[in-house]
């Protein structure tokens, strides 16, 4: 019985208690095609996923593999049915040269010994054969994040797997890496290989799968060809209403300078390094800058240096005029910065507090949340269902819910809930919207916009090009801790800001900056 | 859109069952190590365990156990407020012991050699409890040493500087030569002693003092100043969120240093309510060893979740089944079987995750 389906999920049920996370959802995989899985953060595609790799046993359904039922009851059974799984977070050894993880689990020995000449040359025929450049004596946390990439992927080739999934892989790479990375699934796929390609971005969709599933709320909603649908018909598959991408956006005139930074930077203590070379620049009052670059090129740093996260900076930091160069945190805080942190889970959320608590975080405090030190706890809840009314942050508990039980995308918007509502002039956004899905993003971003029109400052620091040019006035893009162009979002390009971003190109910014 | 809000009583009511489950089992288990030792004792023996200060009581009638249950509890629960609070802000409070040897110095002294009234001493208790405490706090704070091995050799230190001080090679005005120990405060400074306020005589023994009350109003100080105050909210910040706290504005060094002076003060008041009810008396030249029931006190504060109203009961359990086991019949068991019940109870306690799931589903079923 030969089936046109490498991997069919038939009917996948999968229910956590009462939660149903995924409901008769039904996914076939063609021989050597690409298809898109493609779902809102909570849709049901990770443990959709988890299920084919063996990590939860599905309560329904079945699995079939070339059209033969299969039982996959562990990660281990899922590499002997050879299906590779390429994880958003790379599961690599840091400290091991690539080579050591590639074979790692599976290396070929003789007697006690490794022999790593045969284990070399095999992953160097591959390596070649599907265009897989790496040093394969490189240590893992010496490469770059495509290096290291391209070493996951030739790990699930070197154990000759047929079934490829890649989750959410472009998150950490730059447009430049991307395009490859797009090029490389590509050729596997014309090698025969079958993949699952998981993404939030739809633009990616498009260019490289063959296929598009869609899932909504654990349910299975649309496989569609991918030349006969297009991007407005599947993100409103995806969310069940239609989605504004680009958010509405007048012109207005910035007014003047609310932030102001002049020659910052950061010494690495241990590299000696500077990670922030003597920035200047400034933020006004009614426009967003967008500052756009590649991970770690010193935009950790330069917010940490503002928001005071990290005291070894030099140079002068002024908001609204005020030196708050050596001010502390709170004093930051309370006389004028918002601050949307990059990791919520770290830095914006303390996980084990109620929400309540933890959208006071800055505030409890103040006199209208304290007494004698008292905390009022009248007040704080009614502040927080207040909050969570107008900014629609939904929990299973109300505002006792502790905020490790809220889903990502409700954290998110208990933060920007919390940092919007409070006293600012500034707000800082990194990274707003990352890892959350298309309805949260959109709000998020109305958000923002609807702050510059209040004549607020916002600083927009994100990874995520698509998200620099639609809600920027004005953009700085970031290499090796120094700014190397300024753009106008009308009159630039992704791949002009691509180049930016990878040091190809650079030009002197700091004086038209500081006019 | 505020949906099916929660029994907000059901995490304590967890707590609560999750402990009382380790306890069981705990006792069960007990049962079997007394049966495995001595099988035609055990069930005598475990009876005595469990019935630990009362025993005596329902035998005789006489309240000896239960005089020793209250001498010896309010000491533990202090000690069981010190871990507990600490570990609120994140901080393991090993030292507990070494700041309960130092607070004892300042209880001693201030009675034997000062003539204070008691709660003066008990005031110097606390603040010598706290300086030992504030050590810890500041090594964590601005070298991140890590607060378990400063703790621990700070505890030495304690010890030995508090046998050198009190022995002072036996002409000091605290050794009593004739004891080779401090000497009973009953003789030598009643007036430092805690009042009791005619209990002593109701228990026929003059241990028995109010440090019982002073120790649940701690209890119930700590647990308003954790759950209510915009102290203990910094407190807890720091405790499970260090980079959220302080992404905040939170000051994690101060809240570090004050969480340890407040637990180092609760560890000097447990000795005071020791030393200054007479319970016992320092003695320098057998104290070779960390004193062993002070560090009961994180059995203490596990056993009660950190819970600062639990650390009362867990206290009393401890110090109940400690008394109990003393009665055992040593032909056949050692006393230390008391403290290998109270182990095996501590031990389950480290599976509570497993159980509390299993209980809190049980309580959900319910309703």
């Amino acid at each position: 019985m030969e089936s046109e389906f490498i991997i069919e999920m038939l009917g996948i049920t999968k229910e956590f208690g009462k939660l149903k996370a995924n409901n008769n959802i039904t996914l076939q995989l063609k021989k050597g095609e690409i298809l898109a899985l493609v779902g809102e953060n909570g849709a049901g595609k990770s443990t959709l996923m988890s299920i084919l790799f063996g990590m939860y046993a599905p309560s329904k359904g079945e699995i079939r593999k070339n059209g033969k039922r299969i039982k996959i009851e562990s990660p281990n059974d899922a590499n002997k049915l050879h299906i590779g799984m390429v994880h958003q977070h790379f599961k690599l050894v840091e400290c091991f040269s690539l080579l050591d993880n590639i074979i790692l689990g599976n290396e070929p020995t003789q007697g006690l010994f490794i022999s790593r000449d045969e284990a070399r040359k095999k992953v160097m025929s591959i390596s070649a054969k599907y265009g897989l450049a790496i040093n394969p004596d490189a240590i893992v946390r010496d490469v770059t994040v495509g290096m290291q990439q391209r070493a996951e992927i030739l790990k699930m080739l070197y154990r000759d797997n047929e079934v490829l999934i890649f989750d959410e892989p472009t998150a950490v790479l730059t447009p430049q890496e991307t395009a490859e990375l797009m090029g490389i699934i590509k050729s596997l796929a014309k090698e025969g290989k079958s993949i699952i390609f998981i993404t939030h971005k739809l633009n990616e969709v498009f260019t490289v799968s063959d296929r598009i599933t869609v899932i909504r709320r654990g349910e299975h909603i649309a496989t569609l060809n991918t030349k006969d649908t297009n991007v407005e018909e599947i993100s409103s598959l995806m969310v069940g209403r239609n989605i504004e991408f680009t958010p509405q956006k007048k012109d207005t005139r910035p007014g003047e300078n609310v932030l102001k930074v002049e020659n910052l930077s950061v010494i690495d203590k241990e590299t000696k390094k500077a990670t922030l070379d003597n920035v200047s620049f400034v933020v006004r009052k009614g426009e967003i800058l967008g500052i756009a670059g590649v991970d770690g090129n010193g935009q950790r740093e330069l917010v940490y240096a503002l928001t005071g996260l990290l005291n070894q900076s030099s140079g002068k930091i002024f908001l609204a005029g005020q030196d708050i160069s050596a001010a502390s945190i709170k004093t930051r805080n309370k006389h004028g910065i918002s601050h949307i942190p990059e990791d919520r889970l770290k830095h914006g959320l303390v996980l084990d507090y109620r929400l309540e608590q933890n959208l006071v975080l800055q505030r409890y405090d103040e006199k209208e949340f304290q007494k004698f030190g008292f905390i009022k706890s009248e007040n704080v809840r009614n502040y927080a269902k207040y909050l969570t009314q107008k900014f629609d942050v939904r929990s299973s508990d109300g505002v006792l819910a502790t905020a490790r039980s809220m889903s990502g995308g409700n954290q998110q918007k208990a933060i920007i809930a919390r940092e919007i509502d409070r006293y600012h002039d500034l707000l800082i956004a990194v990274q707003p919207t990352r890892g959350v899905d298309i309805g949260a993003i959109e709000f998020i971003h109305r958000e923002l916009v609807k702050e510059r029109d209040k004549g607020k400052g916002v600083l927009l620091v994100s990874l995520d090009l698509d998200e620099i040019l639609a809600l920027s006035d004005r953009i700085l893009v970031m290499y090796e801790g120094k700014f190397v162009g300024e753009f106008s979002p009308k009159h630039t390009t992704h791949e002009e800001l691509g180049l930016y971003m990878a040091g190809g190109k650079r030009k002197d910014v700091s004086s038209e900056v500081l006019k | 859109m505020i949906k099916n809000i929660e029994n907000p009583l059901l995490p304590s009511l967890t707590s609560f069952f999750t402990s009382l489950l380790c306890i069981a089992l705990g006792f069960v288990l007990g049962f079997f190590i007394l049966f495995a030792i001595s099988p035609s004792n055990a069930f005598e023996g475990f009876t005595k365990i469990l019935q630990g200060g009362f025993y005596m009581y329902f035998k005789l009638g006489n309240t000896s156990g239960l005089s020793r249950i209250i001498s010896q509890t309010p000491m533990l629960i202090l000690g069981g407020l010190s871990v507990a609070i600490a570990y609120k802000a994140g901080l393991f409070n090993i030292g507990v012991t070494g700041q309960y040897i130092v607070g004892g110095l300042g209880a001693i002294y201030s009675a034997l050699v000062l003539h204070l009234p008691w709660y003066i001493c008990t005031m110097v208790a606390a603040l010598f409890g706290a300086i030992w405490g504030v050590f810890v706090g500041y090594f964590k704070a601005y070298f991140n040493v890590s607060e378990i091995i400063s703790a621990i050799m700070l505890n030495w230190i304690a010890l030995f500087f508090v046998n050198q001080i009190t022995y002072s090679g036996a002409w000091g005005d605290m050794f009593d030569p004739a004891m080779n120990a401090t000497y009973i405060l009953a003789h030598k400074a009643p007036s430092s002693m805690i009042p009791n306020l005619g209990m002593a005589k109701f228990f026929n023994s003059n241990t028995v003092t109010i440090a019982i009350f002073i120790a649940i109003i701690f209890a119930v100080i700590v647990h308003i100043l954790i759950s209510k105050t915009t102290f203990g909210y910094e407190l807890q910040a720091c405790g499970l969120g260090k980079d959220a706290a302080k992404y905040a504005g939170i000051n994690d060094k101060r809240t570090t240093i004050y969480n340890m002076a407040i637990a180092g003060a609760l560890a000097g008041i447990a000795a005071a309510t020791y030393f200054l009810s007479d319970v016992d008396q320092w003695h320098p030249q057998i104290s070779s060893e960390l004193p062993d029931m002070i560090a009961n006190s994180i059995p203490v504060a596990l056993l009660a979740m950190c819970n600062p109203i639990g650390v009362i009961f867990a206290a009393l359990l401890v110090v109940n089944v400690s008394v109990g086991a003393t009665y055992l019949n040593t032909k056949f068991f050692q006393p230390e079987i008391g403290n290998l019940t109270i182990s095996v109870i501590i031990y389950l306690c480290a599976f509570v995750a497993i159980f509390k799931d299993f209980v809190e589903n049980f309580l959900k079923r319910r309703r």
